[in-house]
């Protein structure tokens, strides 16, 4: 497969095969994720909308160094329609609900925003990782070996079954049925089991084979797990990191400025 | 001195620095150090493969359905469901709830952005769920293995409700939608028991569940 053959200075960070890319995919692995974890924090404990909005220019400029941003206009377009629909909601409610407390688009707004911050860091993320980089990173923070074997597999294995999804609906389309939103709504039993079915006893014999595989190759003998090669960040990585830790504290600031009540964690 | 290596049969010398292979390690147990593992790396690798496979029933029943909605929603949880019925029947050993949990939040949340927050109330129910499985006679009794998801199912859904308000906070009127998100998902998560019951009855039929 395409991600395992690649060697290993491929891999670590990336930085070899993605010379000539976008700053993205030069990023450590580790890099995005801290970036991604940090993201995810920030925007439950913020609530203020001026800091949510740097945030979220902030994400908006970190991602579109994927250059990708036909997909990302398309992602946000999406979020934008869910508010849309969450606001006719709220005003239907208010109209039906006198007493409730009035639709207030500010503070509608801000769920939204937390929205498309994490979309924009995850994204990054997702899209610019191979998932042999994954792996790599994830043998390099040292989990625990229970932990690390299925998370590795998990990770690993998703792209399969993704393509094993693919075969099953082409299978079906052969077959002539056409798996579709309607067919599904009229016949959703009979749906799960022509979708849902093939793909439980491909993922047993999977696990199975792969199981009696790793045994064979003698995975599990090291008392610990090390990495085949030290990765260490480079300066871009840290100079990212310093950097969306800045924009958090100014982000931080600002909520302390507008004060951490109506919302706040605090 | 006669060494090992010069009698008939005896094993070759180890090469320096390689690992030494021992065959406890195939039943899961550590070289070297005479420690039996818990998880044999075959068990490691089923829970792995469930991970991946809820991960991607849960895309694929949203790409069919056309997106979220009430449909789409109880599907996606009796598949989780009925996978984490299956995973439960198939590895009849204390923990392997506990470890699918913690495998799937731990991806969640380093690679695909999930909520840090969701961390704490998807653990206490994975917890909870194994404690109400010994409770109930251990992995052994098929009975103490459906109501251990059915409660892992209702504490992990009262935790996503409470990471739910964390998000919408600032408009609390919002639960009400996310509560009955949350209401119609535990109705599929309920429908997956019987279902999932009934699925196992064909892996056992076709042998693939021995037990």
């Amino acid at each position: 497969m395409r991600a395992s053959s690649m060697n290993d200075r491929w891999t670590a960070g990336g930085a070899a095969g993605a010379r000539g890319r976008g700053l993205m995919h030069r990023l450590d692995a580790r890099t995005k994720m801290a970036v991604s974890l940090l993201g995810s924090v920030a925007v439950m404990v913020l609530s203020d909308p001026a800091a949510l909005g740097l945030l979220l220019a902030a994400s908006a400029a970190y991602a579109l160094t994927l250059g990708r941003w036909r997909m990302l206009l398309a992602c946000h377009a999406g979020i934008a329609v869910l508010m849309c629909v969450a606001f006719g909601l709220m005003h239907a409610m208010h109209l039906a609900v006198p007493r409730m407390s009035p639709l207030e688009p500010v503070r509608l707004l801000v769920p939204f925003l937390r929205l498309a911050i994490m979309l924009n860091v995850v994204l990054a993320l997702a899209l610019s990782t191979r998932v042999q980089a994954m792996l790599s990173t994830l043998k390099s923070l040292r989990l625990p070996f229970c932990v690390y074997i299925p998370t590795a597999v998990m990770v690993r294995f998703v792209p399969s079954f993704v393509a094993d999804v693919r075969q099953v609906s082409e299978t079906l389309k052969t077959r002539g049925y056409r798996v579709n939103p309607l067919f599904l709504l009229r016949h959703p039993l009979l749906s799960m089991r022509l979708l849902f079915v093939p793909l439980v006893f491909r993922a047993l014999r999977a696990a199975d084979e792969l199981g009696i595989a790793a045994e064979l190759k003698g995975l599990g003998y090291a008392d610990r797990l090390r990495p085949c090669r030290t990765v260490h960040l480079a300066r871009r990585d840290w100079a990212a990191m310093a950097g969306a830790l800045a924009l958090v504290a100014a982000g931080v600031g600002l909520q302390l400025r507008a004060g951490w009540g109506g919302g706040g964690m605090f | 001195m006669k060494t090992n290596a010069s009698r008939p049969g005896a094993p070759p010398p180890p090469v320096p620095g390689a690992p030494v292979l021992s065959p406890p390690a195939l039943s899961g147990t550590a070289p070297g150090r005479g420690r039996a593992r818990y998880w044999a790396v075959r068990e490691l690798v089923t829970v792995g493969v469930f991970a991946a496979l809820t991960k991607v029933s849960s895309l694929l029943v949203a790409l069919m359905g056309g997106g979220m909605n009430p449909l789409t929603l109880v599907l996606k949880n009796l598949v989780f469901t009925v996978l984490a019925l299956v995973l439960l029947f198939k590895l009849r050993k204390p923990g392997t709830l506990l470890l699918f949990t913690l495998v799937n939040v731990l991806v969640s949340m380093l690679l695909m952005g999930g909520g840090f927050f969701l961390l704490p109330s998807m653990l206490a129910a994975g917890l909870a769920a194994e404690g109400i499985i010994l409770l109930l006679g251990g992995y052994r009794n098929e009975m103490a293995l459906v109501a251990g998801i059915a409660c892992y199912d209702i504490l992990f859904k009262a935790g996503s409700f409470g990471v739910s308000w964390l998000f919408v906070r600032e408009q609390p009127e919002l639960l009400w939608f996310t509560g009955v998100v949350v209401a119609i998902g535990y109705v599929g998560a309920l429908a997956g028991l019987p279902v999932g019951l009934r699925f196992l009855r064909e892996l056992r039929h076709a042998g693939i569940v021995h037990e």
